[in-house]
């Protein structure tokens, strides 16, 4: 993906709420708004766009927009490209218009079809000439649409790649194998559709409702960024006294997600809350951990939490990252495979035979999802003061008392910091001292560097794509992050487990409680959460459906935590401070783990 | 005749918290008399590096009055402290033969090894702050002063600390553009240690700590040298902006609490202690449950200090420092924060009420104006070694000096 709008007028853009407008293409377009608005999203943003006058009218937008009208009179494009680009062409004063005074742009269509692949590079194209930035949701045609689809969805793509400003490919067959094969191919591309929707509304939620924390274009479209990329995501909603569990499982379970391995290949991985106020910290947390636990500790991880009343008692959980696609692990090749109980919202059954077209026997079995491997069950927090043997320290539970305690044992070093390759010098304010040109020593001097047990102490290059400029110093400072590695058990130590939820951004806000659920008045101890181990049991009971309430406003303030409204405070309109792969200006305490009094 | 005037040095330091002006004067005894000293709320300056220059300015400006009055001098050139997350360090040994004849040590040998010293390769964007000789040997024997004896080869170990140029530049433009010129940059905490440290703490190793508002820097000694120094971008605001976040409160406020009520000691097993603050604006009514304000400031401060800690252990010098630690900036004011250090240390941490230079205000009574009395002395040590029959004394002369300053 490339980004052709200018980096200022990203910023620009992500400083204020931006207008939105969901605008699906084609038949598969206007399958996931009528989702949209199924799931309760404002029907207000959303505009349908086809050449078909019976898709137009079956459309739950409000918004239609006919194109190429005398091309088609009405009728579909018939599956040509050539058509669905002439088609727009036509009609491109309309487009225009649609779009005009617009910010923000989803862009949503199937691609394979006459219509999508024709007319969804020239909108593209137009949509940015009038000033939108424009996010392409794609899907990819299944692998038994057969071969003529898949050729012009892939021209299609190439097409559009220089005019999105970030292209999200959702491709079928992966998405499919959520579906057990008895169930179809329509439910196979509707729960396509559901991906598809809830992605929207994870993003334009993100963007859009204040919340307690924030998500800009830009983090966004960094998490996304990558040439030939493909996305990475995964969804779960949940009600009830596990949601977070439920809900985070879900998501990671998300065959888009590879069952959570290629999320260790992304570089960046953004992760988005969704809750009413009832959301608690430690419900973030718990979510955090999960996702965190599966990540390779380099990944940083965008994060953002937002209030939404009207999704009611629903906890959402959205994990969008990219991978490149050579890096990613192709889609599996359709194989046989037992079909098992999975957490999902369709039901597995056992028979993995499929009854799908029988011109495509490539695709004889649709596979099912094997499960993730088992995370245990297991605290969400490991006490810091529950280790065995650690010597009385500082760390509660026991406060820290005024009376002297034993002094800590030394933890283990880290390894010395090695020297970054250099260059010449300049003395900084007096420019007749200037050494610069010399690269070689004088003559009659050596040079030695001082050999161990004294190497440098300086500043490390961290090797993260965001990496603010202020370079990172190479020490790690760990917390004992739950289930993730132990390397901290049984020592009497501060460095433990590797870190927990790295904050990578720039307008990274710490997960703070946006109410009053954490006891801040009255009561005896100062953390009591929900912490129970999550029961591993069956994640039952989170077939969420839509019956809660939708996304709804685009605008609206959902958030009334009395937060201070600049979210991070004095840090604000900093370069976040990376250390270890945490943002340190996260405060410490949210980010160390509780300690169940 | 010219009456000697006493020599004026004129130190600012562009913190994070605040912006400070001092103007000093060195005596004939060698120490130096504070005529003036004045700080102003910092604006534009977030961990330790300007990021408003407009806002840096106005605060600059701010200051510079305040301290012209007060002490009653105009200045025109300053000793500028730095610091921040950028500035790192490095020790290397240069090394030089000495040619023969005559086989006497010169002060050019020694600026020999100065520069060779300073053609270090620095990180992409670095440039040198200070080039420290930390210990000379002649033919493998430390020495002092090697300047007259003989000798085959002449060693030097050099702390050299480094920052990156355009963020410091960035703190010269904006005095620059008031019209005052920068005689120097100090790191910040070389400025404090100046006051600070006595000799026999350096000799006996220690470790320096300035808890400031926008990080904190440390140094290390061990045998009478420098050898480690660095500076974390985390501080006083960082404590601050937790409280602020962690209990939903307006910045000022949480500045408040933490200086009036906070300390690092809190205890989970009692019940909160809530007390209004009932004079700040807009929190007249509001209970504060202290242990978790507490239990922030802790968690913050314990990271910092085990940051601090990681770091020195790295250069695998730290048990060099048999004297302890010790704790400065406005930071070591909190309560129970030499506790906590001790603890996160295993080191004893000094106590400072006898300042370690003759003649100023006992600054460890005012733990945040360290850095600024200490550019007092840095810049009286400095110049004092021009002495001025001489003129400008030679590099070599400096470089002997400088093991005094180090």
């Amino acid at each position: 993906m490339e980004f052709h709008r200018k980096a200022g007028e990203i910023s620009a853009l992500a400083s204020k709420s931006p207008k939105v407008l969901v605008a699906g293409l084609g038949a598969a377009g206007a399958n996931i708004l009528r989702r949209i608005v199924m799931d309760g999203g404002n029907p207000d943003g959303l505009v349908c766009i086809d050449t078909d006058l019976g898709t137009l009218n079956a459309c739950a937008a409000p918004k239609r927009v006919q194109i190429g009208r005398n091309l088609t009179r009405g009728l579909t494009a018939g599956g040509d490209p050539d058509v669905g680009r002439e088609a727009a062409q036509e009609s491109e004063q309309e487009i225009r218009q649609t779009f005009r005074g617009v910010d923000l742009v989803f862009l949503c269509t199937g691609l394979g079809g006459g219509t999508a692949s024709g007319a969804a590079p020239v909108i593209t194209r137009l949509a940015r000439e009038e000033g939108c930035f424009v996010l392409v949701f794609v899907t990819l045609p299944f692998h038994f649409e057969g071969r003529r689809r898949q050729a012009q969805a892939r021209e299609a793509l190439s097409q559009l790649k220089p005019y999105a400003g970030a292209l999200l490919t959702f491709e079928n067959d992966r998405m499919g194998q959520l579906i057990v094969p008895t169930e179809g191919v329509q439910k196979a591309f509707a729960v396509a559709d559901a991906t598809i929707c809830h992605s929207i509304r994870a993003i334009t939620t993100m963007l859009e409702k204040p919340g307690m924390i924030r998500v800009g274009l830009d983090q966004l479209l960094a998490v996304l960024n990558g040439q030939d990329a493909r996305c990475l995501f995964g969804f779960g909603k949940a009600v009830g006294v596990d949601r977070a569990a439920i809900a985070v499982r879900s998501a990671l379970e998300n065959p888009l997600l590879t069952e959570g391995d290629l999320l260790s290949s992304a570089s960046t991985i953004l992760v988005h809350i969704s809750g009413n106020r009832s959301v608690t910290l430690a419900e973030v947390e718990q979510v955090m951990t999960e996702i965190t636990a599966r990540l390779n500790p380099l990944t940083e991880v965008l994060f953002g939490v937002s209030a939404s009343e009207e999704i009611g008692d629903e906890l959402w959980v959205a994990i969008i990252s990219s991978v490149n696609r050579n890096q990613a692990a192709p889609a599996p090749a359709p194989a046989p495979r037992p079909a098992e109980p999975t957490a999902l919202p369709v039901v597995a059954s056992p028979d993995s035979r499929s009854a799908l077209s029988p011109s495509a026997p490539a695709l004889a079995v649709v596979p099912a999802l094997t499960p993730i491997p088992a995370v245990p069950p297991e605290p969400p927090l490991a006490p810091i003061g529950s280790e065995e043997n650690e010597v009385p320290s500082l760390l509660p539970p026991g406060p820290l008392k005024p009376r002297l305690r034993a002094p800590l044992p030394a933890p283990p070093s880290p390894a010395p910091i090695p020297q970054k390759p250099q260059q010449v010098v300049q003395r900084l304010i007096s420019p007749e001292h200037l050494d610069a040109a010399a690269g070689a020593p004088g003559p009659v001097s050596g040079i030695s560097q001082h050999p161990q047990p004294a190497p440098a102490t300086e500043p490390l290059p961290a090797p993260r794509p965001l990496q603010t400029s202020t370079p990172t110093p190479g020490v790690q400072i760990d917390y004992a992050a739950p289930g993730s590695g132990a390397n901290g058990k049984g020592g009497a130590t501060i460095t433990l487990d590797p870190p927990p939820p790295s904050f990578l951004n720039r307008d990274s806000h710490p997960p703070v409680s946006p109410l009053p659920a954490m006891p801040s008045t009255g009561h005896a101890t100062a953390e009591t959460p929900g912490w129970k181990a999550p029961a591993a049991g069956p994640l039952a009971g989170h077939h969420a459906n839509g019956n809660g309430h939708g996304h709804g406003h685009i605008n609206g303030n959902g958030n009334a935590a009395p937060v201070n409204p600049r979210h991070r405070g004095r840090f604000e309109t900093c370069d976040p401070t990376l250390i270890g792969g945490q943002d340190m200006d996260i405060p410490t305490y949210l980010r160390k783990p509780h300690r169940p009094d | 005749m010219v009456m000697a005037r006493p020599k004026l040095h004129v130190g600012l330091e562009i913190g994070t918290s605040k912006v400070g002006f001092v103007v000093g004067e060195s005596r004939q005894d060698g120490g130096v008399r504070i005529l003036g000293i004045a700080h102003s709320l910092s604006r534009g300056v977030r961990k330790g590096e300007i990021v408003d220059a407009e806002a840096a300015k106005q605060s600059i400006r701010e200051a510079l009055e305040k301290v012209e009055a007060e002490s009653g001098h105009e200045v025109s050139d300053v000793y500028l402290a730095v610091s921040g997350g950028h500035v790192g360090s490095v020790n290397l040994t240069t090394r030089v033969e000495i040619p023969t004849p005559p086989g006497q040590v010169e002060t050019v040998d020694l600026e020999d090894l100065n520069d060779s010293a300073r053609r270090i390769t620095l990180p992409t964007d670095h440039a040198l702050i200070h080039t420290i000789p930390s210990q000379f040997r002649l033919d493998g024997r430390v020495n002092p002063n090697p300047v007259g004896q003989y000798g085959k080869i002449l060693e030097g170990d050099f702390h050299i600390i480094h920052g990156d140029r355009n963020r410091t530049h960035k703190a010269i433009h904006c005095v620059q553009q008031l019209s005052l010129g920068v005689a120097d940059i100090v790191f910040s905490p070389l400025a404090a240690s100046q006051m600070i440290l006595r000799e026999d703490q350096r000799q006996e190793g220690v470790v320096l700590i300035d808890l400031g508002g926008g990080t904190t820097d440390y140094l290390l000694y061990a045998n009478g040298a420098l050898v480690a120094s660095g500076s974390i971008p985390l501080g006083g605001e960082h404590v601050t902006n937790d409280i602020a976040l962690v209990l939903e409160m307006p910045l000022q406020a949480a500045e408040l609490c933490k200086s009036r009520e906070g300390s690092v000691y809190f205890d989970s097993k009692q019940p909160p202690r809530l007390s209004p603050l009932r004079d700040v604006r807009g929190m007249e009514n509001r209970e504060i449950d202290f242990n978790k304000l507490n239990e922030v400031i802790y968690w913050r401060v314990w990271e910092i200090l085990e940051l601090v800690k990681q770091k020195l252990e790295a250069t695998g010098r730290l048990t060099q420092a048999k004297g302890g630690l010790v704790l400065t900036g406005g930071g070591s004011l909190l309560t129970g924060v030499a506790d906590l250090a001790s603890k996160v240390f295993g080191m004893k941490v000094a106590d400072q009420t006898e300042p370690a230079r003759g003649g100023s205000r006992p600054p460890t009574h005012m733990p945040q104006f360290a850095t600024l009395i200490g550019l007092v002395r840095y810049a009286q040590v400095r110049e004092l070694r021009a002495t001025p029959k001489k003129g400008p004394m030679s590099l070599g002369e400096r470089i002997v000096g400088w093991l005094g300053v180090s």
